[in-house]
């Protein structure tokens, strides 16, 4: 005999007992395997997503502008492409494109549509081949969709093969400067492509759910063939360059299947690399001026022209290109409305340079042939055309009136100027004029050398203006009020874009500068070879792609690190699955102790016969081992399969928690195995815990079969004493952890609320423990059920405590989790009955008459107020989406909506804290978007950022307010944002929201407005949301209300709450089997007992009804502890007012728990009076 | 020279209010191989002072010395060897394991030492065919009678070959005829072992039969002569 045959003989021998005890270790292990199931399912279930969506795709090189598409020929060709990529496939992607189906009259929209327009290439990337025959249905003009899209707009397989499939796209104009400028256009953006017939749809796997933005929600696709796409593009806009064979992105593929290529290939293909200038949307010209043409022509200067696609070239650039070229000099060219001087003259549409005293080049020279020096500040240089014109002599103020460089709402300020005239230049007239031959511009003739004033190109291209055959058509975004005379036709025939006046650099920057920039172009000597300018370049764009605005994107590196998600799941489910796992060890406990109790004499006999404590513990510990590790076997199996549930009831009954049924189940060996260990090993210590107090007791005490229950009991006041006082210090732990609570989030906090309710449940039970062990000494005058009922209760007071502790944790959870539940308040959309968005953005002003008027809606009541907030696209960083967000949308929001909190305060909004430090700001924190923040010594620039609490606490991970985020945007800004308020349960959730001016300033390129926040007056008609989204379909508009919005996060939240609830279900089963071991083993243990009550008359009815008050207690005092436990853990909650108890549904809850209860009671206490009791007392 | 002393052994249990005395200074001693029974009223503390005199319990005041050791001044590992080593016991419940047979109930002392060896097994099954058992070394206790369980319980407590075997009430629950096969088997190994026999019981047929009576009233303990004591019907 040994160890090993003693443990296999105990456990056979006591196969009951030992299973009971192997099922609470299960149910413990199955908890803990179940909760990291879950996390590490939706981990994997994130990044099967990305790996679906991205295809083959690992990076993307991505450019804000069109770029040749021969560039994607020449990367192919690169040795580092060769060495590490296999596929490069040139594409336009439009991220926001609108697309219209129309059946039986009835239009139908989707907006925010993936445009992709696409060569075969493309389809190589995909890792699903069943969409390989759909890739050859987009040829012919015909255009694919995907399913999302194909449901939206309710097209089918058999409309298709009809051919009734027809469909209108809307897609951005591809515009070169900047809406919001000057010359940006701010009319007819949108270019329609009509009449496309669908080709086939495709599924929802691989590209047909290609997105570039992490998120689970299914994208809505729409694939062209890249030829087609172009074409239509270039037809729109006869700007598109010289050639149509343009794209902005090419898609690039590693080759080793999901893993991309490393950082350092990245690196190096981008090295390798060589751009031309266009592709980054530079035009480098070598302006000459010259006598004569042809062959005879006499060069008088040349230098190389540095101009950019965008009119203006951003500061970053400009300070690149001046540190990179030294001998380099900036011209900055602006279109003035009107040059006027004191006699009255005025001259309509100039061109005005400011240009520093040249050192390299040719001076500009006065009529008498000096020099001119320097320009002052507040002077201006004439070239004698102009001053001719005007009647101006040196030393005149001339005003200058001209357009703000930035407009809002599509409105343009004119502004003006008065400078004095320093000086006259000369210029030369050309002996045969600028003309257009075949729509080619052939320069102006001079016979006389031209002077240094004498440069058009000191404009830099306008489509529209600068190839224009006359005044009179140039294509300007506004109404030319100015009256165009012959003279100014003769100019522009004779000089073109010469311009006719020049001030100093920095007046220049005074008068025009923008958050576009002010550069309009470098003059760079031409010593410097083209191709030398060239390799310059390349290394400033090798330096920082993003300055260029055309960089490559490693979107699957990036998108599988973003997979790992925001929300731990596992570490969400585990936290609240704590209460669970201590159930289950209290049951644990329990179960172990019950049948420790029927073997404690053979504890006895063993010390009898010589084992010594530890021998004791060793020989018990073998049959526990074993219990422990089926039981842990079995946890897993279990935990397995809870898992699944969690998931299935997530993607079924609570896929509002997750937006969308993409969750699968991933098991893997590292997760079971965490959780068999840890499982294991947790039930272990509770049951070594047992053994070694057992062990220790003394051995006569275990032969005569002395319980543990009587071992427990005090014997003396001192300990009871220690046992108060530890229930104090519970206590007391519990309010500070609830006070620390309050300065942590998301997670955190709710884990140091749920761990304060844990110390009050705890402390409580404690006190009950120590009630149930102090005998009263009360003399009862009488003797009742009831009192024989808790008599009992105090017999095994431990016992007790555990089932009352069991029930007591399924009662906290269900009660503690209501408390979380949402109820959206008018607060919360700070009186915006409406929100739109657009997928493209509008540049008229919606809030006025005029603006309306231009984008044709009508019917808006004159009370109605718009509030459009600029947009910046980024990750929904809302609860919807689960991905991480690294670069969250960003809105801005305009003064404005700011005031009206000024003075509408009892329409403000919740805030859950700001940094506001005086009582205006206190009282409309919205104000602190203003606050002009002070970087560090790190940081240069901080913008003001107001966040949902929600978004900023488990999405951002920001938890105070006063909080730095750094984000650095693939669009290549990399911001810092400063926390100045937080919004409780806004509409807001998913978004930075910034001051309009720190958004201009962070995000120059953006134009126009995308949100739309809408607060209709009383007069309005319920027709608002049908006159708008009509009227603005081009633009992709989609109005919702507010109060959907909201009932669609807290949606989220509650469901999430409706998941953890049912943990709380879970430790109610637990408490049950508590409950009825607890009663079965009682029974047995009194069995003699009973028999004897029987035997002196007691009814089996009112045998019945003893036992049934027995369970009665422990299950109201659990039901009570829990409550109280409960109410205690939610009052921080309270008192931040986000507290929203649904009584109903809470009563319902403990109406269930105290049923649940009962009936485990009655049934446990019917089965003992069919036991043969009248023998037992013979027996 | 006495293999057993018992000096002056006092065992008392303090309440709030009172103290109890259950042995008010117990002193006696006993030779190698000699029986003793103990008799007395219920709750006169007999079981108290074999369970001391077992080092089970450990008295107020007062020394036993067994083979010249005094087990309290051990610690609880040191007693537990000792009560391995030199003292067997014989319960009025044979407390044998339901999960082991009787052979694996006899062996049980030894497996406190380690894993038990072929002769080992084989000394048990010698001392259960001593007791009358041949025919039921692999039976399972409750396979067996009463009667049986308590050879049983008696070979367990010699398998060990203590110096000390002591009984408490081992026919207690035992039917006539089997209470007088177990007194005598007692007596029997505990001579033949050249064991010091402690008994205590009610029989005082079992008691006459032992080379001593010590009768314990009111923790007091007097010697009486066996075969008066049975006249005088103590």
């Amino acid at each position: 005999m040994n160890r090993i045959r003693f443990a296999i003989a105990s456990l056979v021998y006591y196969w009951r007992p030992n299973l009971a005890l192997a099922f609470a270790v299960a149910a413990a292990t199955a908890v803990l395997v179940g909760a990291l199931v879950v996390g590490s399912s939706m981990r994997g279930s994130l990044r099967d997503l990305t790996l679906e969506r991205l295809g083959r795709i690992d990076e993307i090189i991505v450019a804000d502008h069109f770029f040749r598409q021969d560039l994607v020929a020449e990367i192919r060709k690169s040795i580092t492409f060769e060495n590490n990529y296999s596929i490069a496939s040139g594409a336009i992607l439009f991220p926001n494109g609108i697309v219209e189906s129309q059946r039986d009259g009835d239009v139908r929209r989707a907006n925010d549509i993936n445009v992709l327009g696409v060569d075969d290439s493309f389809w190589d990337l995909q890792t699903d081949s069943s969409t390989a025959e759909l890739s050859n249905a987009i040829s012919e003009n015909r255009v694919l969709i995907n399913r999302a899209l194909a449901d939206d707009l309710g097209i089918s397989g058999t409309d298709i093969q009809a051919g009734t499939a027809r469909l209108t796209l809307r897609i951005p104009k591809p515009t070169l400067l900047p809406n919001d400028s000057a010359l940006g256009k701010k009319k007819d953006l949108v270019e329609s492509l009509v009449d496309l017939p669908v080709g086939g749809i495709l599924g929802d796997r691989s590209l047909g759910r290609f997105a570039l933005e992490p998120s689970q929600q299914l994208p809505r696709n729409i694939y062209l063939k890249l030829d087609d796409l172009q074409a239509a593009l270039a037809r729109g806009n006869a700007s598109f360059r010289n050639s149509p064979q343009q794209c902005n992105a090419v898609l690039l593929a590693g080759i080793s299947g999901n893993d991309p290529p490393t950082e350092q290939a990245t690196r190096q293909l981008l090295d390798s690399i060589t751009v031309e200038p266009e592709d980054l949307g530079i035009v480098i010209r070598k302006t000459q001026l010259k006598t004569g043409e042809g062959d005879g022509a006499q060069v008088v200067s040349e230098y190389w022209n540095l101009s950019t696609e965008r009119l203006v070239f951003t500061d970053e650039q400009e300070s690149k290109f001046t540190s990179a070229l030294p001998s380099a000099e900036t011209v900055q060219t602006y279109l003035v409305n009107s040059m006027s001087s004191p006699s009255g003259k005025r001259i309509p549409y100039s061109m005005v340079s400011a240009i520093a005293p040249s050192a390299t080049f040719k001076p500009l020279s006065a009529i008498d042939g000096k020099a001119i020096a320097e320009i002052g500040d507040d002077e201006i240089v004439l070239n004698d055309w102009a001053a001719k014109d005007l009647e101006a002599k040196v030393g005149d103020r001339l005003t200058l009136t001209f357009f703000e460089p930035e407009s809002s709402h599509g409105e343009q300020q004119e502004l003006s100027v008065e400078l004095t005239l320093r000086d006259v230049v000369k210029i030369a007239s050309p002996e045969t004029p600028f003309r257009m031959v075949r729509r080619e511009l052939l320069p102006a003739v001079f016979t006389v050398p031209p002077t240094p004033a004498n440069d058009p190109d000191m404009t830099p291209e306008v489509p529209g203006l600068t190839d224009s055959e006359s005044i009179e058509s140039w294509d300007l975004p506004f109404t030319m009020s100015e009256k165009i005379r012959p003279a100014d036709d003769d100019y522009w025939n004779a000089f073109r874009t010469t311009p006719k006046g020049f001030v100093s650099l920095k007046k220049g920057r005074e008068l025009w500068a923008s958050r576009f920039g002010v550069v309009t172009g470098f003059r760079i000597p031409t010593s410097v070879s083209r191709s030398v300018l060239t390799e310059h370049l390349n290394e400033l764009w090798h330096e920082q792609p993003s300055t260029f605005g055309l960089d490559l994107v490693p979107v699957k590196r990036s998108g599988l690190k973003a997979a790992s998600g925001t929300t731990p799941f596992d570490a969400l489910f585990l936290g609240l699955s704590m209460f669970i796992i201590v159930s289950a060890l209290l049951l644990v406990s329990v179960l172990f102790r019950l049948g420790l109790q029927q073997r404690v004499e053979q504890l006895g006999l063993l010390s009898a016969v010589g084992f010594n404590r530890k021998q004791l513990t060793r020989i018990w510990s073998g049959e526990l081992w074993g219990v422990c590790i089926a039981g842990a076997i079995a946890g897993v199996l279990l935990g397995i399969g809870y898992g699944w549930l969690m998931i299935r009831a997530l993607t079924t009954w609570w896929v509002g928690a997750i937006a969308t049924p993409f969750l699968k189940l991933h098991l893997s060996g590292l997760v079971l195995g965490i959780g068999f260990v840890t499982g294991l090993f947790v039930c272990w210590l509770t049951v070594r815990w047992t053994i070694r107090k057992v062990s220790r007791m003394p051995s006569r005490e275990l032969l005569a079969g002395q319980t543990l229950e009587a071992n427990a009991e005090p014997r003396s006041s001192r300990k009871g004493r220690w046992t108060s006082i530890f229930a104090v210090c519970l206590l007391t732990g519990a309010v500070l952890l609830s006070l620390f609570a309050t300065r942590l989030g998301g997670e955190s906090q709710a884990g140091a609320f749920m761990g304060g309710g844990f110390l009050v449940l705890s402390a409580l039970l404690l006190w009950v423990y120590r009630r149930l062990q102090v005998q009263t000494g009360e003399a009862y005058s009488t003797l009742t059920l009831n009192q024989l009922a808790v008599g009992n209760a105090r017999r095994n007071p431990l016992r007790s405590t555990m089932v009352i502790g069991l029930v007591g944790v399924a009662t906290f959870l269900l009660v503690a989790i209501s408390s979380f539940r949402l109820q959206p308040t008018s607060r919360s959309t700070g009186g915006a009955v409406w929100i739109a968005e657009t997928s493209l953005p509008i540049v008229s002003d919606l809030g006025s008459e005029v603006g309306r008027k231009e984008l044709g809606v009508t019917g808006i009541s004159a009370g109605t107020r718009f509030y459009s907030l600029r947009y910046k696209p980024g990750q929904d960083a809302s609860c919807n989406n689960l991905y991480q967000s690294t670069q969250p949308q960003v809105m801005g929001v305009p003064d404005t909506w700011i005031e009206r909190f000024d003075t509408k305060a009892d329409t403000g909004m919740l805030w859950a804290g700001s940094l506001a430090d005086n009582a205006e700001d206190k009282s409309n924190p919205w104000r602190l978007l203003h606050t002009e923040l002070k970087g560090s010594e790190s940081v240069d620039h901080l913008i003001p950022v107001v966040i949902d609490k929600n978004t900023a606490m488990y999405r951002l991970k920001i938890y105070a307010v006063g909080t730095v985020l750094h984000v650095d945007y693939d669009s290549g800004e990399s911001l810092d944002f400063k926390v100045v308020g937080f919004l409780e349960n806004s509409i807001f959730q998913g978004s930075l929201l910034i001051g309009e001016r720190e958004f201009k300033r962070a995000f120059p390129d953006l134009s126009g407005y995308q949100r739309f926040l809408i607060v209709p007056d009383e007069q309005q008609g319920d027709d608002l949301v049908a006159r708008l989204e009509d009227a603005l379909g081009d633009f992709g508009m989609d109005v919702q209300s507010t109060d959907s919005i909201l009932r669609q996060y807290a949606s989220v939240q509650n469901t999430y709450l409706s998941a953890f609830q049912s943990l709380g279900g879970l430790g109610l089963l637990l408490g049950t089997l508590g409950l009825a071991a607890v009663q079965m083993r009682s029974i047995v243990e009194r069995r003699k007992e009973l028999a004897l009550m029987q035997a002196i008359g007691f009814r089996r009815g009112r045998l019945l009804t003893l036992l049934f008050r027995e369970q009665i207690v422990l299950l109201l005092g659990g039901v009570g502890v829990g409550v109280i436990a409960a109410l205690a853990t939610t009052v921080p909650h309270w008192f931040s007012g986000s507290a929203s108890m649904p009584w109903t549904m809470l009563l319902g809850m403990l109406g269930l728990v105290v049923a649940v209860g009962v009936l485990a009671a009655l049934a446990s206490a019917r089965s003992v009076m069919r036991l043969p009791l009248a023998s037992t007392l013979r027996g | 020279m006495p293999h057993l002393i018992v000096k002056n052994v006092r065992k008392s249990f303090r309440s709030a209010l009172q103290e109890l005395v259950i042995l008010g200074g117990v002193s006696f001693d006993a030779k190698r191989g000699q029986s003793v029974a103990i008799v007395g009223p219920s709750g006169c503390g007999k079981s108290t002072l074999l369970s001391i005199l077992g080092a089970l319990d450990v008295p107020t005041d007062g020394t036993v010395e067994l083979d010249n050791v005094n087990p309290f001044a051990l610690n609880a590992d040191q007693v537990a060897a000792f009560r391995n080593e030199r003292i067997g016991f014989v319960f009025q419940e044979h407390h044998l394991l339901p999960q082991l047979s009787a052979l694996e109930n006899v062996l049980l002392p030894l497996l406190a030492c380690g894993p038990v060896d072929a002769s080992a097994t084989e000394s048990a099954r010698q001392l259960l065919t001593q007791v009358g058992l041949a025919e039921r070394i692999d039976h399972l206790p409750a396979k067996l009678s009463g009667g049986e369980r308590q050879r049983v319980a008696v070979a367990r407590a010699l398998i060990r070959n203590p110096s000390l075997l002591l009984a408490d009430e081992p026919t207690g629950s035992l039917d006539q005829n089997n209470a007088k096969s177990i007194g005598r088997l007692l007596l029997d190994v505990g001579r033949n072992g050249n064991a010091t026999l402690i008994c205590v019981t009610h029989s005082l047929e079992l008691a006459s039969q032992f080379d001593r009576l010590l009768q314990l009233d009111h923790g007091t303990l007097t010697e009486l002569d066996p075969s008066q004591a049975i006249a005088a019907k103590v």
